[in-house]
């Protein structure tokens, strides 16, 4: 098992530094160039030069990769072009909102979608199942923008109850931390649910197909247990994966979801740091995301041996 | 329960189960009758698609949604479960009837320890606290004959054998002490020594403790070892049943005979030895599988250690063996459909072990191979014809004469020829297995291996087959490499014989001789273990037509 | 039972496919969308990217007059505006309508564009081994990449426009096409038809095609239908947030969203006309997704 996580990090790695060398590459064979943008409009082409040689960009790819390479290895992601700070602080701020949204959103998302899977599963044909599956084929088709504003425009313009978009630290209580969150999570939520509970129910389904299920069966065991200790503890492996899945793809959600309403997290950092061409900032979020996704797989596979005897690393 | 109780333990009067529409018949089983007595076991015995799996799921109430039982009785110990509601079928599964099945592997949950899983019977049926119903779970182990039960109760599934874990179903279903003891072919997915083991832990289970057993199978061996009473089923009709020596002595309906008669003799006939040059040699031909690991971890299996053989132009060479023996390793070197790892095939004088592909392809012509399962040997886009002629056109022949030859080779294996144009889903499994066959023989080879060939194929097909091999095999002189885990079968058609035994040669000679005088404890082993072996079914067939004659 | 038996698999397929109801519903609305696509400039539409100072931010219904100017000098015109205009005064229903093309050409090249590439990639992984464990290693990487930013990324490289969104949304779909090909593949060749292939002296080009790749028809026509369906959403989300393609040149029904959402609280029909109709869409290739995998390959759910 230890030799086994040993192995398992040893292998992220040239996951990473494929990542790293393609994000650097893309970014610099870009034809945008990121001197000019912090100029502005009316800079002479000596000042572009000048901010360009402050920069590092007139150094060879090679050089301005090493540097940068081994910057990010001791923890120093630069400093950001466009903000002027350095990343890991512009990081460290705005990671509070995009945490608190990935979390409440997860929570909302496992607590309704498995549920839902297994009653459309266990009722498999019937309205219920029809009509749950329905609501899960329209839930993977609307992006969560459009159900982003639909939320908005009912719950906080029409309706008045909660607020329209922004963001209130959990330091300054709970409620207003809350209250701000609950259009956000739901709205990036549906998508994830539709299609958990659609993993869920097609996991369920194919382990009720199986013969240990016939067996629980002749032993003369309630269909109730059947389900429960026979076949959602075989269909947790699959469902489990499915959920890191969601959690790790979650991500992208983010960015958008951050952008509707207005929450200052890393979402709305990538879209500013594209828009203004901050190579440092765009570097260090996506290394970020990667390392995180990486990571939840990680997680995911470990908990495999928890869920499964038959898994042993 | 007030009723008297009855004579026997399970009668079933005149059972009828409706077949969903649009199938080729109608009922899956019809006016099926036959009872059991308490301590007797009763084999249900039929080709695939006779009903006698139904019967048992009608039984015991498990059968598919589909399937609906429209009249008759099934009474256990005098209560009709037809007519039982869930809950009461629920308390009697289990209290009062059991049931096994034939996959070990799969019937187990895999992701609970199987001392719950027997503890979970006296659970769903019992008061007792866990403690209690651990300690009666590791005393069933322990009857069942488990090494260390008080170590195992704590396993998983997949830390057990496959005997291991079908000895855990018989635990389970008989922890409570059933009346009925229901087991659906519990011993076809095992090897044939651990078969011999199951089946007198059944019979010493059942004479124990007084259970009544329906015990259905497709193997007259097994009927021999262990019936008292035998009902034959044929399309979901009982077409004769009686006590097991009237019906093994002397069967009275047709069918019974004409399955009987298929069943291969355990007895190898006498063979004039053959002595054609070799058309394929191996030495020490060796395939290991995996590798270490980085750190040193990582599984190596020796499939297959210092293989030497050689097969005979116009012999039947056979290799038998239980499952991993490398039997399977060892044909499929020799048709490089996996590279050996070291070690020499001669095949007519060229060396093959070593050639790179593009080498290969001229000698690949010379050998070829019919599959175990003949649902998965052919294409299921392509028509049989495009199958058949795919080779010889690979090989650069005329597409005209290859069209004429697969005619020719479809009236040889006894299929019309209006075949050629049909696709594989269209035909049965001995049918396709005949295809294959001319598949095979399409390109003139020199050497035919047969892996596991009529393996999964009914008693009465799989004996068409073999004649039929054995026809191409006179007829066009060709070696046949026959690999078989059925000792009935090799006794019938191999000239010769090679046991193997965890990837090893421990034995071989001609196959007469390796029946009469076994040299090596395995062999012995394998051959007591051939159930019924001491019958011989053709004897028996013939004898009851005779009587049939005598008495008629 | 004989005459559904004597057709071939494909046949039976096909009559299997039309008696699937969402084949027949998503089929028929995307069918529907096709045309309204291919037939914009003759559903009562006028130049979307056409500017009106004076009719700017207007309701659904509203009648103004526009400015043309023609060979004759500047005239006005009456029109009336179905769905409202946006702030510079464009007809939105015109703009709606011509965008249902480009969410077409995306999600359509993408798919075939992903799926060409990825078979290939996929093919090569599966039967050649020792370029199988870089490959996937590059393939872990690029997944490893969320799809949203890598897209993202790959936008940020190229200027704006139709093409890089493309490429942009292709880059993140060919690791899944090559994953689902390469463990096809992996499954097909253990087959014993192939093995019978293999000793009939078929050689790998030909076994390839054969008798691999029929295997993967059925499967990437499935894998495909939702790559379309996630690409249309892929550059709706690209366009709205300003990154892909943008709306002064081609509207699509990202980029109208885009521009409405600084108004969305006074006019947010704006925002729902086209979200709507982008949802339809989605759900509609979705739905017939989902018929084809019913019927095409119903072991697919496992493989995702």
């Amino acid at each position: 098992m230890g030799l086994y996580l040993l192995k398992r990090l040893l292998a992220t790695i040239p996951v990473m530094l494929f990542v790293a060398v393609f994000i650097f590459l893309l970014l610099r064979l870009t034809p945008g160039d990121p001197a000019a943008m912090l100029a502005g409009d009316y800079a002479t082409d000596a000042q572009i030069e000048e901010i360009r040689q402050k920069l590092g960009l007139t150094e060879p790819l090679l050089k301005q990769f090493i540097i940068w390479f081994f910057n990010t290895i001791q923890g120093d992601l630069g400093e950001s072009f466009y903000f002027k700070k350095q990343v890991t602080d512009l990081i460290a701020a705005r990671l509070e909102p995009t945490l608190s949204l990935s979390i409440v959103t997860i929570l909302l998302t496992v607590s309704i979608a498995v549920p839902m899977g297994v009653i459309a599963a266990y009722r498999q044909g019937s309205w219920t199942d029809r009509l749950l599956m329905g609501f899960s084929a329209l839930g993977f088709s609307v992006p969560v923008f459009v159900i982003g504003f639909a939320l908005v425009y009912v719950f906080a313009i029409k309706l008045d109850w909660l607020p329209v978009q922004g963001y209130k630290r959990i330091s300054g209580g709970l409620l207003p931390w809350i209250t701000y969150l609950i259009l956000p999570s739901l709205a990036l939520s549906v998508i994830f649910i539709a299609f958990i509970a659609r993993m869920t129910r097609t996991s369920v389904l194919e382990v009720l197909g199986e013969d240990y299920i016939r067996t629980a069966r002749a032993k003369g065991q309630t269909e109730s247990k059947v389900l429960v200790r026979h076949a959602l503890r075989n269909a947790a492996v699959p469902i489990v994966t499915v959920i890191g899945f969601a959690f790790a793809i979650l991500i992208g959600g983010v960015v958008v979801t951050e952008s509707v309403f207005n929450i200052p997290g890393l979402g709305l950092l990538t879209v500013e740091a594209v828009l203004n061409r901050d190579f440092p900032a765009i570097q260090a979020v996506v290394l970020l995301f990667s390392l995180v996704y990486v990571l939840i797989n990680l997680v995911i596979d470990l908990t495999y041996t928890l869920l499964d005897p038959r898994i042993r690393y | 329960m007030a009723e008297a109780k009855s004579e026997y333990v399970l009668e079933v009067e005149n059972l009828t189960v409706q077949l969903p529409e649009g199938l080729d018949r109608d009922k899956a089983i019809q006016n099926i009758s036959f009872n059991i007595r308490p301590s007797e076991i009763v084999c249900v015995v039929g080709e695939s698609g006779s009903g006698k799996s139904v019967t048992a799921q009608a039984v015991m109430g498990l059968l598919p949604s589909e399937l609906k039982p429209v009249s008759g009785r099934a009474s256990l110990e005098g209560e009709d479960t037809l007519a039982a509601g869930k809950a009461r079928l629920r308390e009697l599964r289990g209290t009062r009837m059991a049931m096994i099945f034939q996959e070990p592997m799969t019937a187990l949950n895999p992701v609970a320890r199987v001392g719950e899983q027997i503890g979970e019977m006296l659970e769903i049926h019992t008061d007792l606290p866990a403690s209690e119903r651990r300690k009666r779970a590791v005393e069933i182990m322990e009857s069942v004959h488990l090494p260390e039960p008080e170590r195992m109760v704590d396993t998983y599934p997949h830390q057990l054998s496959g005997g291991q874990r079908q000895r855990i179903m018989i635990a389970i279903a008989l922890v409570l002490d059933p009346a009925l003891l229901i087991a659906d072919e519990p011993t076809t997915a095992l090897d044939v020594t651990t078969q011999a083991q199951i089946l007198k832990l059944i019979k010493e289970m059942q004479e124990r403790r007084g259970t009544g057993v329906l015990f259905i199978t497709h193997d007259f061996g097994v009927v021999a070892e262990i019936a008292d009473r035998v009902v034959v089923m044929q399309n979901g009709c009982v077409v004769e049943q009686g006590l097991k020596d009237g019906i093994l002595g002397s069967p009275r309906h047709s069918y019974t005979r004409m399955l009987m008669a298929s069943v291969p003799s355990m007895t190898p006939p006498e063979r004039e030895p053959v002595n054609g040059s070799h058309a394929v040699k191996t030495d020490l031909l060796c395939k290991r599988y995996g590798r270490a690991g980085w750190f040193g971890g990582g599984r190596v299996v020796l499939a297959a250690r210092n293989v030497n053989l050689h097969v005979c132009k116009g012999e039947t060479m056979g290799i038998v063996g239980e499952s991993g023996s490398g039997k399977s390793t060892v044909a499929r070197c020799i048709a490089r459909l996996i590279e050996p790892t070291s070690g020499s095939i001669h095949l007519d004088k060229t060396e093959i072990a070593t050639l790179p592909e593009s080498k290969l392809r001229e000698h690949r012509r010379k050998v070829q191979i019919v599959f175990q399962d003949p649902y998965r040997s052919l294409n299921p886009r392509r028509t049989i014809g495009s199958s058949l002629i795919e080779a010889p056109l690979n090989y650069g022949a005329n597409k005209k004469k290859a069209i004429q030859d697969a005619y020719e080779l479809l009236d040889l294996v006894g299929l019309p020829r209006d075949s050629m144009d049909r696709y594989p889903h269209q035909f049965s499994g001995g049918q396709r297995q005949r295809i294959c066959i001319a598949r095979a023989l399409m390109v003139e080879p020199e050497f035919l291996i047969a892996d596991e060939a009529v393996s999964a194929l009914d008693v009465s097909v799989q004996a068409q087959v073999l004649k039929l091999l054995d026809t191409i095999r006179v007829r066009y002189n060709l070696a046949i490499l026959f690999i078989t885990h059925d000792l009935r079968v090799a006794a019938q058609i191999c000239d010769r014989l090679v046991v193997m035994q965890n990837g090893i040669v421990v034995e071989q000679g001609p196959t007469r001789e390796v029946y009469a005088n076994p040299s090596h404890d395995y062999t012995r082993l394998l051959l007591a273990a051939a159930p019924g072996g001491n019958v011989d079914f053709g004897a028996g067939a013939a004898s009851g037509k005779q009587m049939q004659i005598t008495g008629g | 039972m004989s005459d559904a038996a004597s057709l071939s698999p494909g046949r039976q397929m096909v009559r299997l496919l039309l008696s699937h109801p969402s084949v027949l519903v998503g089929g028929a609305l995307v069918l529907a969308i096709c045309l309204i696509a291919l037939m914009a400039p003759f559903l009562d539409t006028r130049d979307p990217n056409a500017l009106s100072t004076s009719n700017r931010l207007k309701e659904p219904g509203y009648e103004g007059i526009m400015k043309v100017y023609t060979d004759e000098g500047r005239i006005k015109v009456p029109v009336v505006f179905r769905l409202g205009s946006d702030s510079l005064g464009r007809d939105i229903y015109s703009r709606v309508i011509y965008g249902s093309r480009v969410s077409l050409v995306v999600g359509i090249t993408v798919a075939s564009l992903a799926i060409a590439i990825g078979m290939i990639i996929g093919l090569v992984a599966g039967y050649v081994r020792w370029l199988d464990g870089i490959i996937m290693r590059i393939m872990d990487g690029l997944m490893a990449i969320p799809a949203i930013l890598l897209a993202i990324a790959v936008v940020s490289v190229f200027n704006a426009g139709l093409t890089s969104v493309i490429i942009a949304i292709v880059v993140p779909e060919v690791p899944r096409v090559v994953r689902l090909v390469r463990s096809i593949v992996l499954s097909i060749r253990e087959e014993p038809y192939v093995e019978a292939a293999i000793t009939a002296g078929t050689r790998l080009p030909l076994l390839l095609v054969r008798h691999v790749l029929p295997n993967t028809v059925a499967p990437l026509i499935v894998q495909g239908t939702f790559i379309v369906a996630s690409a249309i959403i892929l550059e709706a989300i690209l366009s709205f947030l300003g990154l892909g393609i943008p709306a002064d040149e081609i509207p699509t029904w990202g980029n109208i969203m885009g521009t409405a959402r600084e108004n969305f609280q006074l006019h947010p029909h704006q925002i729902f006309y086209p979200g709507i109709i982008l949802a339809v869409t989605v759900l509609a290739v979705n739905m017939l997704g989902d018929g084809l995998r019913d019927t095409l390959d119903p072991r697919f759910a496992k493989r995702m």
